[in-house]
């Protein structure tokens, strides 16, 4: 056998070229400068003149008043966000095969209620509809959705919906509006830059925020809080920590104590909480950002023997069933898996060359322990995230109920 | 990996000796490392979270080492025996499931969904356990299929949101204490004292330590070491029941998000132990252990409210060091002959 | 594992074995699924769109593929393959931010950083002496912290010319494929023609003996890491030309894919034996599995368990026995 100095020396050769070769190919164009956000797409945001602006502006604050007064909230300004309103004659269009409009549908996948939800309420309402989907599961995962994304793209829908799972997705999503396929991105949002025509979602800032302001609220801006965040590197999770830790800032008399992350799990949950209970022992509230984390921490309080510290978080059966009667105090909001409609509703509306606006947030109902009778479901499911736009019947036929 | 062709000079079984002075020594320094290390983190928990040393967390913490501690034993076993079971998480999510759908919350149920989940633990097991034994499938792939292969049943069968509650009648088991130590850390004990007992002390043991040392040697002299190999993925799959037990009583709840993880701590308790990857090597003793250490790190990483990122680096640098140390002649092992039998393994 | 059964000696079908070993086994399974798809929607399947679809979900598997079946021909495993392939995603996307001037030198960075963690993983497994499995568990959980630590929000950007070489392409060929297509013709080339290729063999096969020969073991194993370091760099440098930002969990679950694909072309994970062709086979496979489901619509409950019983089947089957 050779001596190993040769080798190396000859692998070493073969590594350079590669690297050097395949960097050149990279480089197209090579300014100082840097590109442009709108570099990858159009369409989005709807060009230099914001159309319409104040009516457009309204319908974005009106989500946010709704928010505070559902939850008793003094002060709840909206966040700095520019609204406009899209004209989408561009995208008019009749049904590219035969006489029904194909809408491709990125989801989530039924990885859990939320997701089964989801999809079933945007099938649903295309049936009433009478628009085909083609469907395409990515199991929760970004990398999955990208070459699901390609994929719905591929077989030419009139129109694309996209539960986003990440931002890995936004190139593919890019590469779709530029195919000229309109894109609705749908529970979820990416960069500005994304190219999709518009944006229908429950807005993660408001709900952040929302929980945030409750919470200072209850504490009379005084005490310690603990921030309990869902999975990290989740934009679902890091946009609404981000919201509420900014609120905590902005009062002096609040001091966030620990940030944790539970994962969405209600296991986990219980195991941090069980955690908060002996180190911070004089804790004064926690901002959680989901019902499955609450009903760990409620345990774990519970199990403890310890009063359970005001919380929020969004609406789950479980979580209501598990605290109806006692004298837990908490702010719950919601993320519908059911504004998959709205998403399918704006989708339609592009088809048709209606006006929509670039970012369509979803109003959907908040409250406050003193409202559990009215939302509580005894006879549903754990899993079901209440309230439920789907009727009873469809919800049993999930199991839902 | 964790298959070791190794010389077969080299595979002399480092299992349970001959009782001694020499063996007691051997044994009490192989457990230094982890001990090291134990008492390493008790301190920086000492300087760094004064709150650590308080009932509260240490019930906390024994919770956790039950926990971690019932699968780790299976996967020792599994170890012991050169393979490795990544089949563990999803048999948890499996048990939670069963047990939810088939009671409905009814308690007079919980008996029969207790046997059926073990029966399906025990299918996943001989599962891995035939495709390992019979089509000399490696382990690390044939437990990974299994993995995708129940966590596609768990979808399919429940459409992503199973419905149905846990028992209350179950929740003694996760939450329970006894003497005010939580219930879990108990059968933790009981099963790694029975682990313990049977290998140390038992034929089975010594036949099960020769398998992993060296199986074809050992088939020679005539021990069946198939059914002992498919033996250890059962127990591994069935002590994944009892791990979803106790996971199912302690929120009561089916917990979605367990199933989908691949759950690496079982493996790292065993190693951080010092448990060997290509069989043969290690002790009940170490995996308890490695259970504590990780345990008490976890607990630790917590009460310091370290992100998600500083967690995973001391994780990582953990087994790291842990592995290094043993490699190195903290132990009686020397590093030589270990650089054969795993330095290109 | 474990030669264990080595007592359950049985003439085998010479022909099933050297299907398996060569590489052939995975491909016939391929060919069978083309033919099936084919029947089902020839229209929809044939199209150049689809094919473009499966082609291109197989080149950030592909690259990361060639990196295991390398580290696993040397007898090792390499866990922190995902992990090193989303550090690299995310710092490409955060170091160019949007600058056209700055693509060249970042790629380039890119790829000496995933040598740099592919040195650290030979030493430690070749020098120290340690487990490659354990290495690299602990190297995934490291590199994984550290991507958090940079950030934990998707950021950055990369430029326009970057990502039209992941979401163009040439009817039925995306460009990105033309980079798998060089680093498998590299990769082909080190492994037949070079001395390392012949010694990585002798290594992976007995190390006492190669060693006894007089082959490098030490340097043949820090190479092996070192390509597979680079390559899940360049894996992850195409995972953000894709994205066009950086995401904190892009590569996530790679390494297990990675590991099944090298595994079903019938590369033994003992090391030693192993063909590139059958690993090919099996990018390919898993590539055409997932995009069939959206495809043929089929209800996406069974994602997972057609994925499950595809990997459980072809391992029963296929899978190179353990024993040598």
């Amino acid at each position: 056998m050779r001596t190993h100095i040769g080798v190396s020396g000859r692998a070493r050769q073969l590594r350079l070229p590669l690297a050097v070769g395949l960097a050149a190919a990279l480089v197209a164009a090579c300014g100082t400068e840097q590109e442009g956000a709108s570099a990858g797409g159009e369409g989005g945001g709807g060009g230099g003149d914001c159309a319409n602006a104040e009516e457009a502006q309204a319908s974005y604050e009106e989500a946010w008043t709704e928010t505070a007064e559902q939850l008793g909230l003094e002060d709840l300004q909206p966040t700095a966000e520019e609204v406009c309103e899209v004209d989408t004659a561009e995208w008019a269009a009749e049904p590219k095969q035969g006489d029904t409009y194909r809408i491709a549908f990125a989801a989530q996948g039924p990885t859990n209620s939320w997701g089964l939800t989801n999809e079933e309420a945007f099938r649903s309402h295309a049936e009433e509809l009478g628009v085909e989907v083609l469907y395409a599961s990515a199991n929760g995962d970004a990398t999955a959705q990208v070459d699901n994304i390609q994929q719905l793209a591929s077989q030419d829908p009139d129109a694309l919906v996209v539960v986003p799972m990440g931002e890995g997705i936004t190139g593919q999503v890019q590469a779709a509006a530029n195919q000229g396929i309109p894109v609705v991105l749908c529970a979820g949002r990416l960069g500005s830059d994304s190219g999709a025509v518009s944006t229908v979602t429950r807005q993660y800032e408001l709900l952040g925020t929302a929980y945030a302001e409750w919470l200072v609220q209850q504490l009379g801006g005084e005490g310690q809080v603990a921030v309990l965040s869902g999975l990290a590197g989740v934009p679902t999770a890091e946009f609404q920590k981000a919201a509420a830790l900014e609120v905590f800032a902005e009062h002096p008399g609040i001091e966030v104590v620990t940030e944790q992350y539970t994962e969405w799990s209600p296991t986990v949950a219980k195991q941090v909480a069980a955690n908060l209970v002996t180190q911070y022992p004089d804790l004064d509230g926690i901002w959680s950002d989901s019902g499955y984390g609450d009903l760990g921490v409620v345990q774990a309080y519970q199990e403890a023997g310890k009063p359970v510290p005001p919380l929020t978080g969004d609406a789950i059966n479980a979580f209501l069933k598990a605290v109806q009667g006692t004298d837990v105090r908490f702010g719950l909001s919601s993320f519908p898996p059911e504004q998959s409609v709205e998403c399918l509703d704006t989708a339609m509306s592009v088809l048709a060359g209606e006006p929509v606006l670039d970012k369509v947030y979803i109003n959907s109902p908040s409250f406050t322990h003193e409202q559990i009778d009215q939302y509580v479901r005894p006879e549903c499911s754990d899993n079901l995230f209440v309230p439920s736009s789907l009727p009873d019947e469809q919800l049993r036929g999930l199991g839902l109920c | 990996m964790t298959t070791g062709t190794r010389p077969v000079a080299a595979s002399a079984p480092a299992g349970p000796s001959a009782p001694g002075g020499r063996a007691l020594l051997r044994r009490a320094l192989s457990l230094l490392a982890p001990l090291a290390g134990l008492a390493v983190i008790l301190l920086l928990a000492a300087v760094t979270t004064p709150g650590f040393y308080s009932t509260g967390v240490l019930q906390l913490v024994l919770f956790q080492i039950g926990l971690i501690g019932v699968t780790a034993v299976g996967q020792t076993l599994v170890l012991l025996v050169g393979g490795i079971d990544l089949s563990i998480g999803a048999v948890i999510g499996l048990t939670t499931v069963i047990i939810a759908v088939y009671t409905r919350g009814d308690g007079a149920r919980l008996g029969v969904a207790i046997l059926l989940a073990l029966a399906a633990g025990a299918v996943v097991g001989l599962v891995n356990g035939l495709l390992v034994v019979r089509r000399l499938v490696p382990a690390f792939v044939a437990t990974f299929a299994t993995f995708v292969l129940v966590q596609g049943v768990i979808t399919a069968w429940t459409r992503g949101a199973p419905s149905g509650n846990i028992p209350g009648a179950l929740s003694p088991l996760g939450t329970g204490r006894w003497l005010g130590v939580p219930v879990p850390a108990w059968v933790f004990l009981a099963v790694a004292v029975v682990a313990g007992i049977v290998l140390g002390r038992t034929g089975l043991g010594r036949r099960l330590y020769a398998t992993g040392a060296n199986a074809r040697a050992t088939a020679l002299s005539g021990v069946r070491t198939g059914w002992i190999i498919a033996g250890c993925f059962v127990a591994s799959a069935l002590l994944a029941v009892l791990a979803g037990l106790i996971n199912a009583g302690y929120i009561g709840y089916v917990d979605a998000r367990l199933s989908r993880s691949l759950d690496l701590n079982s493996v790292a308790a065993a190693v951080i132990g010092g448990v060997g990857l290509t069989g043969g090597r290690g002790r009940i003793g170490q995996t308890v252990a490695g259970v504590v250490l990780l345990a008490v790190l976890l607990a630790w990483l917590r009460q310091l409210g370290a992100g998600a990122g500083a967690q995973l680096i001391v994780s990582g640098a953990v087994i790291l060091l842990a592995v290094w140390l043993q490699n190195s002649g903290w132990t009686p092992r020397s590093p030589r002959r270990n650089k054969q039998r795993d330095g290109v393994r | 594992m474990s030669a264990a059964v080595a007592a359950g000696t049985r003439p085998r079908r010479i022909s099933l074995a050297d299907l398996t070993r060569t590489g052939a086994a995975v491909w016939i399974v391929l060919l069978a699924a083309v033919l099936a798809l084919t029947v089902a929607d020839a229209g929809g399947f044939w199209a150049p769109a689809n094919i473009a679809n499966v082609l291109t979900a197989t080149v950030v598997l592909g690259l990361a593929a060639l990196g295991q079946h390398l580290v696993v021909l040397s007898g090792g495993i390499d866990l922190s393959i995902g992990s090193a392939a989303t550090l690299s995603a995310l710092l490409t996307a955060l170091l160019i931010n949007g600058y056209p001037i700055r693509t060249a030198p970042v790629v380039i960075g890119m790829l000496l950083l995933g040598g740099l963690i592919g040195v650290l993983h030979g030493l430690l497994v070749a020098r120290v002496g340690l487990p490659p499995f354990i290495v690299t568990l602990a190297t995934l959980y490291l590199i994984q912290g550290a991507a958090f630590t940079i950030s934990t929000t998707p950021t950055g950007r990369v430029t326009s010319a970057l990502s039209a070489v992941a979401l163009e392409r040439i009817g039925p060929v995306p460009y990105s494929f033309a980079v798998l297509v060089l680093a498998v013709a590299v990769v082909a080339f080190v492994l037949a023609r070079t001395a390392f290729g012949r010694q990585l063999y002798a290594v992976g096969g007995d190390p006492a003996a190669a060693r006894a020969n007089g082959v490098p073991v030490a340097r043949v194993l820090v190479t092996a890491y070192v390509l597979a370091g680079v390559l899940a760099a360049l894996a992850g440098v195409l995972l953000a030309a894709r994205a066009t930002v950086g995401s904190p969990t892009a590569g996530l679950g790679l390494e297990l894919s990675t590991i099944t694909v090298v595994v079903l072309g019938g590369t033994s994970l003992l090391g030693g034996r192993g063909s590139l062709v059958g690993t090919l086979g099996g990018v390919l496979l898993l590539s055409l599995v997932s995009s069939s489901v959206t495809l043929l619509q089929l209800p996406a409950t069974l994602t997972d368990l057609i994925r499950g019983v595809v990997i459980l089947a072809a391992a029963a089957i296929f899978v190179t026995r353990a024993r040598r």
